[in-house]
């Protein structure tokens, strides 16, 4: 089987390789990798937006430029992330808790380059994945049924509340609230529209885009304003010496990369977990398995890798199902299935052997698109870096703009501009309050689907709540959630239960004695 | 022992996350509830906004045992009130200018929300709105195809 | 004096002359600008590739391009109310499918009226859903199915696309019209279902003809009827439902357009003479062939009967399904 595996994926280098079809894989790559770094523009408004021109392109360049335009968009997605704490998209919305950072020691270019090798291997891994284990990965894809997915969802919700530094309670407050605030919206099992109050934007929910931006970049450009900012005369002199990484830093981000990888690959598979999942799941993970989890979010490089891998090697797995099955996994690849369709070509199990030189030409471009976007991005690291040495004064304005009319292309919807702002002012508050919003996310995508899954698995077991622990897989995820929690309780309450009184009371007695 | 009751952050992010938590809990009742393995839309926005109103008790609570730290208040010791007004009017600009096209919603959100920076002059945030605006334009109108009309006159 | 009344008169009938003709003359004229079609459905999805189809046609016809734009949101109603609140001048119409009949009853604050603030121009294709099941099932005729239903009412489950939607109300009106209990799960959209039914946590469906076809030739899952009245070009040995056991069943998706109300008539008609015209031609038919779909022309006064046939069938059924979510 790897023998033919091998057999085709030659003849789709063949394929890819030809000077028509490379042409337009670079267009996509590019197209995909300059938009990508516009906020809010992710690859589904690029892709609609590129929709019309595949009309006119034989099926093999369309299909290939679409693909480059997707996950050419991450690469560029992690640069605002890093230098400007803006996520372009939110799967880089976590790149920004320890890449921000970064980038005010001074080591923003580092930190780019070890995305962008982070980047090439995750997409990597994912293609390999896509070759070489699509039947297997389908069929365990497959096992995941309502009480597996609820299960992981909660697992991923208890994983990740901690996730942000600072207190406990507050980061559980935020993810609760993330919960709360994806449940606006219409009802999947009810059709009843909660908490929209008649207004018919919200009846499809709060996009995640105008959160992710809104949060992340209205609520930091108020507060950034006016506040003296030392990065941008760091980066007037940039040499490239100084984005290089040093091989300390190289061999910090080996493992995290891996761990991100395999992550992003788990994520790929489970239908509805998409990009911005993985990095949150790679994330919490990896500040799981740290031995300093505490320093992760003051610019650890093992917290910049780590979810840009995941990211990338999810994008590039996200193929499979849509391609092996004909099931788009999300927007997406819904997208890229319509363009197939336009042109006649029906996705499914027999696109492999009906249409050969689509599938292995696409899997072979992927190869050859991501190492362009290596050629592409390294160079141009030292441009972006530059970028920081423009005045605030003259940055924050123009990011804004790109903001808005990134929100407004994500769906041509002015509303949600409107959404963006309210959450803006939210955002705002929550950080003057001592939250962070990086938990609202993570609530705000894994909660619904929580819930969607939690009241199908009952609906299909017909009401009886064992079959959470009777169907194995989910039986794993809930045993582990347990104990997650267990430890939790150890770790936290387990010194107050022993020294409670005493550590209480001291405090009382040393408040007294300050007075 | 002088008991500091004045502001402390806590209390207020305690609050606020209780307020989260009443509106769901509230609310929640109203779309059916149903029980806990026949869910109706209304049961999990009431069970959250109960957690909510748990946790944002515990938090209150927590400001009652620690003693206050520094950078307790709530505004920061220097409230940016005309940055922030610039930077929210942006969007809000954007969208109600943005019903004339994309140029004067662009020009609008760029020029008030630079107005918000303590050294910006007139003149600065002129010229700057004018290049964004102008690149804009190009970029996501003419390259980009975003489905905005560049300027207009009949409002929709 | 006499003169300037005169000359006043004679002005204000030459101005209600050319006002009459202009409207013609604006038709001849028409489109001399970019038409947007708002497609209030996901690019990629069957009512945006439908509407592609037809852009493109009706561009080549005119010369003049027909833009689609994506406006998603509440079931189609957000691109509606962009259009009904329009200009009145023909260069922005609404791509309306099955949709435009069900959603006014799930969305209950519309600052529109679905009906009364549109004029129907033509429908532009239809497809039958298809009912598959998942293919480990012993069903091998739809006739088995319904034995099987009817001997274990709520036994079987089956998936849609979600509350309201098309896909939901067919195969309720199935169970209506079969006589069966089948326990409804609901899912974001058709290929989250098909997912499901494909890996056999679902039994059965009703899907998309579009989305289901390839699905259903490669064996993933088994067809066991199409809910139009004849049987669907791309698979012909699948019976018609009301052929195979439920007699009188007949549910079509479709897909056509409609321009808000005001648009001067001459404009309303060359739409629809344009667009008849556009659907005759060869890459039209083809392209829609490709898709599992059937061009569909219709005079305005078809088409407006059409879409009131739709509504009175199903009101009636979703009313009584209680889908009255506020």
């Amino acid at each position: 089987m790897i023998f033919t595996a091998l057999q085709d994926l030659w003849f789709g280098f063949g394929v890819a390789l030809e000077p028509h079809n490379l042409m337009w894989c670079f267009v996509g790559v590019l197209v995909g990798n300059m938009v990508g770094v516009l906020p809010g523009m992710g690859p589904l408004a690029t892709i609609s937006i590129l929709l019309p021109l595949t009309f006119g392109i034989k099926p093999v360049g369309a299909i290939l430029m679409l693909g480059g335009v997707m996950y050419g968009a991450q690469y560029g997605g992690a640069i605002c992330s890093i230098l400007l704490n803006l996520p372009c998209h939110p799967p880089h919305a976590v790149t920004c808790l320890d890449g921000y950072p970064l980038t005010k020691q001074g080591k923003g270019g580092v930190a780019l380059g070890l995305t962008v090798m982070a980047s090439f291997v995750g997409a990597s891994w994912g293609i390999t994945e896509m070759i070489f284990l699509s039947p297997i990965l389908v069929k365990v894809a497959m096992e995941f049924g309502a009480a597996e997915i609820c299960s992981l969802m909660l697992l991923g919700l208890l994983a990740g509340s901690t996730l942000a530094r600072g207190s406990p309670i507050k980061g559980v407050a935020m993810t609760v609230l993330g919960l709360l605030l994806g449940i606006v919206g219409t009802d999947v099992n009810s059709g009843v529209q909660r908490f929209t109050y008649g207004a018919m934007g919200l009846a499809d929910g709060i996009e995640l885009v105008a959160l992710a931006l809104g949060l992340f970049g209205i609520a930091e450009f108020m507060n950034s304003i006016n506040q003296s900012t030392e990065i941008n005369t760091t980066y007037s002199h940039v040499r490239l010496r100084d984005m290089r990484p040093s091989k300390a830093e190289l061999k910090r981000s080996f493992f995290p990369m891996i761990r991100g990888t395999l992550a992003g690959s788990l994520c790929a598979l489970i239908p509805g977990t998409g990009p911005t999942i993985a990095s949150f799941v790679a994330y919490a993970t990896e500040k799981k398995v740290s031995r300093t989890p505490e320093r992760f979010g003051t610019g650890m490089i093992e917290g910049v890798v780590c979810p840009e891998a995941a990211t990338h090697s999810s994008v590039q797995g996200d193929f499979i199902p849509t391609m092996s099955l004909g099931i788009p996994g999300d927007a997406v690849m819904a997208l890229l299935l319509g363009a197939l369709m336009i042109q006649g070509i029906v996705p499914g199990p027999q696109l492999i052997s009906e249409h050969p030189d689509i599938f292995w030409g696409l899997v072979a471009s992927f190869w050859i698109g991501n190492i362009l976007l290596v050629l592409l991005n390294v160079p141009l690291i030292g441009i972006w870096v530059k970028l920081l040495s423009i005045p605030y004064k003259y940055l924050y304005p123009s990011a804004l703009f790109f903001v808005c009319i990134g929100v407004y292309a994500a769906n041509n919807d002015m509303f949600q501009v409107g959404e963006t702002l309210i959450i803006g002012i939210l955002g705002y508050v929550l950080l003057r309050l001592g939250f962070h919003p990086a938990p609202i996310l993570l609530g705000f995508v894994l909660g619904p689907r929580f819930e969607e899954n939690f009241r199908r698995a009952l609906l299909l077991a017909r009401g009886d709540i064992g079959t959470f622990v009777e169907r194995p897989i989910s039986a794993v995820f809930v045993a582990l959630s347990v104990l997650l929690i267990a430890v939790q309780i150890y770790v936290r309450l387990g010194p107050y239960l022993r020294n409670g009184m005493k550590t209480k009371a001291a405090r009382i007695a040393e408040r007294s004695a300050a007075e | 022992m002088a008991h500091r009751l004045t502001f402390k952050r806590d209390y207020y992010a305690g609050g606020l996350i209780i307020l989260f938590g009443l509106v769901a809990a509230i609310q929640g009742p109203e779309y059916s509830m149903g029980t806990l393995v026949r869910m109706g839309p209304g049961y999990m926005p009431t069970a959250l906004g109960i957690i909510l109103i748990a946790l944002g008790l515990m938090i209150a609570g927590s400001a009652l045992i620690t003693p206050g730290g520094a950078d307790e208040g709530f505004l920061p010791a220097d409230p940016q009130w005309k940055g922030w007004a610039c930077i929210l009017a942006g969007p809000l600009l954007f969208v109600l200018c943005g019903q004339f096209g994309l140029l004067p919603g662009s020009f609008a959100c760029v020029f008030v929300s630079a107005l918000g920076d303590r050294t910006a002059t007139w003149k600065s945030a002129l010229i700057l709105a004018s290049v964004v605006s102008a690149f804009g334009v190009v970029l996501f109108s003419y390259f980009l195809q975003v489905p905005m009309p560049v300027l207009t006159w009949s409002i929709p | 004096m006499h003169l300037m009344r005169t000359v006043g008169r004679a002005v204000a009938a030459a101005a209600f002359l050319v006002g009459s003709l202009a409207p013609a003359a604006a038709a001849e004229a028409y489109p001399s600008r970019p038409v947007r079609l708002m497609v209030g459905f996901a690019a990629g999805g069957g009512a945006d590739i439908g509407g592609r189809i037809l852009a493109a046609a009706l561009t080549e016809r005119w010369g003049q391009t027909m833009v689609v734009e994506n406006r998603t949101g509440a079931g189609g109603m957000i691109a509606a109310e962009l259009v009904a609140h329009a200009a009145p001048d023909g260069y922005t119409l609404v791509a309306c499918s099955s949709n435009h009949v069900f959603a006014p009853h799930l969305y209950k604050h519309l600052t529109f009226d679905p009906i009364k603030d549109f004029e129907p121009i033509s429908a532009s294709a239809t497809l039958p859903n298809i009912l598959v099941v998942h293919k480990t099932l012993p069903y091998r005729t739809l006739g088995e199915l319904i034995a099987d239903a009817k001997a274990h009412p709520g036994k079987l489950t089956y998936g849609s696309s979600g509350i309201g939607a098309s896909l939901h109300l067919t195969m309720e009106l199935f169970k209506t019209m079969a006589g069966v209990d089948i326990v409804h799960v609901p899912y974001k959209g058709g290929s989250a279902s098909l997912a499901d039914v494909i890996a056999g946590h679902t039994d059965m469906m009703f899907g998309n003809a579009t989305e289901q076809v390839g699905a259903v030739k490669s064996g993933q899952v088994r067809a066991l009827g199409v809910s139009s009245l004849t049987r669907h070009p791309a698979l012909p040995d699948v019976p018609t439902i009301a052929e195979a056991g439920v007699p009188g069943f007949e549910v079509v998706t479709w897909y056509g357009v409609c321009a808000p109300r005001g648009v001067p008539t001459p404009i309303l008609d060359k739409l629809n003479a344009d667009m008849v015209a556009a659907m005759a031609t060869e890459t039209y038919r083809r392209r829609c062939a490709e898709q599992g779909i059937l061009p569909a022309p219709m005079s305005r006064p078809e088409y407006a009967a059409f879409i009131e046939a739709q509504s009175e069938k199903w009101t009636p059924l979703i009313k009584r399904l209680g889908i009255q979510p506020e």
